[in-house]
């Protein structure tokens, strides 16, 4: 029997022993007869044992035994209308949270801005040129100067209105709302092209100022043409002439 | 004989005054929608506003063409159709009238007040047109016409290459803006003196004189000396209505009211 029991003990610690022959170790050990050189080895098995009859302390236990039974803090949602109640309250919260947030960061007049934009619009357009008055054009353009940035179809109302207007005040009033948005697509070579097919003075020279301030270099070749133009009048030449000098 | 040269007399002196009182009429409304385009040439207008809601022109100096056209059509001028030498057209509750005779006629022709107008010189021959008592849009475009317009309120948008520029103006329509370009003519503004605006003014050539205090910057008198021609922007009172200048060779001169 002991040398079952040491080696048993030797399977033991290297975890190969069966259900079976740890009982057997265990009621070796759990008996008296256990020979000195193994007494060692028999507190694990002792032990265990032990471990197994105990039980907690009644105190322990009716402490336990309470605590499951008291209500937690955070109540449980036993009843489905209530859970679906707290979803929708959640989600509305959320809804109108995000619309504060997004009120806040847009600017305040955005809506109205757009809506001025299409009003002006709608002012220019070519097919209504028998409807409004010249006061209402210029209006219309020096509305559009107001806006931070001028879409494409704005742009090409402007430059219309600059090349095609049979007002020369509105075409003036084009040409300063143009030098503003000088940066949008299309506005320089815009500008450059309507030198070609501008006759009246003022307008020429209000065009000629307004490319000098953008420094439009590739202006240079036309400008230079209209100094030498004889047909053009003098104080136009002239204008020319010191907006070439500036551009080069 | 004395009863022929009476009698004769008589016929002339009506004939003449019926064709000066002859009158030429057409309903119109007196709202700030409708409008009167008028294409002119050779002739001194005079349109006077009131409060009514007829357009009503009346004409002195005309003559019917000759007898040999009768039957015939012009080629140059539109149809007569009013028997004082305009065609006068309706369109769409709006009313264009254009001359229709290639003489030197005076038409004096008077519209309702707030009504919208155009006037056009289609020819460099001569003429000019003088606007009293308009409230509404006024746009006039000559080519050498001396342009007058007195109690008028606005907006005005004048330009011509030649002709001389003076409004006065007796209130200020604040809603819509008013500019004036000329070539070769000065501009002579009127304005009342509580008036607010915004100027915007240029002569590329000319000078400015004022008695208004345009609240400028910059500068002994509020003018930098850059030696003209650059835009002067400024304001009266304030601030308002835009109001801008232009000329190339002319002065303008911009006045308070007494």
């Amino acid at each position: 029997m002991k040398p079952d029991i040491e080696k048993l003990l030797e399977r033991y610690y290297e975890g190969e022993t069966t259900l079976e022959e740890e009982k057997l170790l265990r009621e070796f050990f759990r008996s008296e007869a256990v020979p000195a050189h193994l007494k060692d080895h028999a507190a694990p098995f002792q032990h265990y044992t032990d471990f197994r009859q105990e039980h907690p302390s009644p105190a322990v236990g009716s402490r336990f035994a309470d605590r499951v039974g008291a209500e937690s803090r955070i109540r449980p949602l036993v009843r489905w209308g209530l859970r679906v109640a707290a979803g929708l309250t959640l989600l509305l919260l959320g809804f109108f949270g995000g619309m504060l947030y997004s009120a806040r960061t847009s600017p305040a007049g955005e809506g109205q801005t757009a809506s001025a934009a299409e009003d002006l619009k709608t002012v220019l357009r070519y097919d209504r040129v028998m409807q409004t008055s010249a006061s209402e054009r210029i209006q219309a353009v020096y509305q559009s100067m107001e806006l931070d940035r001028a879409d494409q179809e704005i742009t090409l109302l402007l430059v219309n209105a600059l090349n095609s207007d049979a007002n020369v005040n509105v075409r003036l009033a084009a040409c300063q709302a143009l030098l503003r948005f000088r940066d949008e697509p299309g506005v320089r070579e815009a500008l450059i092209q309507s030198l070609k097919v501008q006759t009246d003075p003022n307008v020429q020279i209000s065009l000629i100022e307004a490319l000098v301030v953008i420094r439009e270099k590739r202006a240079a070749r036309e400008i230079q043409r209209m100094a030498r133009n004889e047909q053009i009048i003098k104080a136009v030449r002239m204008k020319a002439e010191e907006g070439l000098s500036r551009l080069i | 004989m004395k009863k022929l040269l009476l009698v004769s007399c008589a016929l002339w002196w009506g004939s003449v005054s019926a064709q000066e009182t002859k009158e030429y009429k057409v309903k119109l409304g007196n709202n700030k929608d409708r409008k009167v385009s008028i294409q002119m040439d050779q002739s001194e207008i005079r349109i006077e506003g009131y409060d009514g809601d007829e357009v009503v022109v009346r004409g002195a100096g005309f003559q019917e063409p000759p007898e040999r056209a009768k039957g015939l059509k012009p080629l140059y001028s539109p149809m007569d159709n009013t028997g004082i030498g305009l065609a006068v057209t309706q369109e769409g509750g709006n009313v264009k009238i254009e001359k229709a005779n290639r003489k030197a006629v005076s038409y004096t022709i008077r519209v309702p007040r707030r009504v919208a107008l155009l006037y056009e010189q289609i020819n460099w021959q001569g003429g000019k047109i003088h606007i009293t008592g308009m409230e509404g849009d006024l746009e006039v475009r000559t080519h050498n016409a001396a342009i007058e317009l007195e109690n008028v309120t606005g907006p005005i948008v004048a330009n011509t290459t030649s002709g001389e520029v003076r409004v006065a103006y007796s209130a200020l329509n604040q809603e819509k803006p008013s500019a004036i370009s000329t070539v070769n003519g000065m501009i002579d503004v009127s304005l009342p003196a509580s008036a607010k605006t915004n100027l915007r003014l240029r002569s590329i050539q000319g000078e400015m004189f004022t008695d208004f205090d345009l609240n400028l910057k910059g500068g002994r008198d509020g003018l930098s000396r850059v030696g003209g021609g650059q835009v002067i922007s400024g304001t009266t009172n304030g601030g308002g209505v835009d109001i801008q200048l232009n000329t190339i060779s002319s002065n303008i001169y911009i006045r308070k009211q007494k």
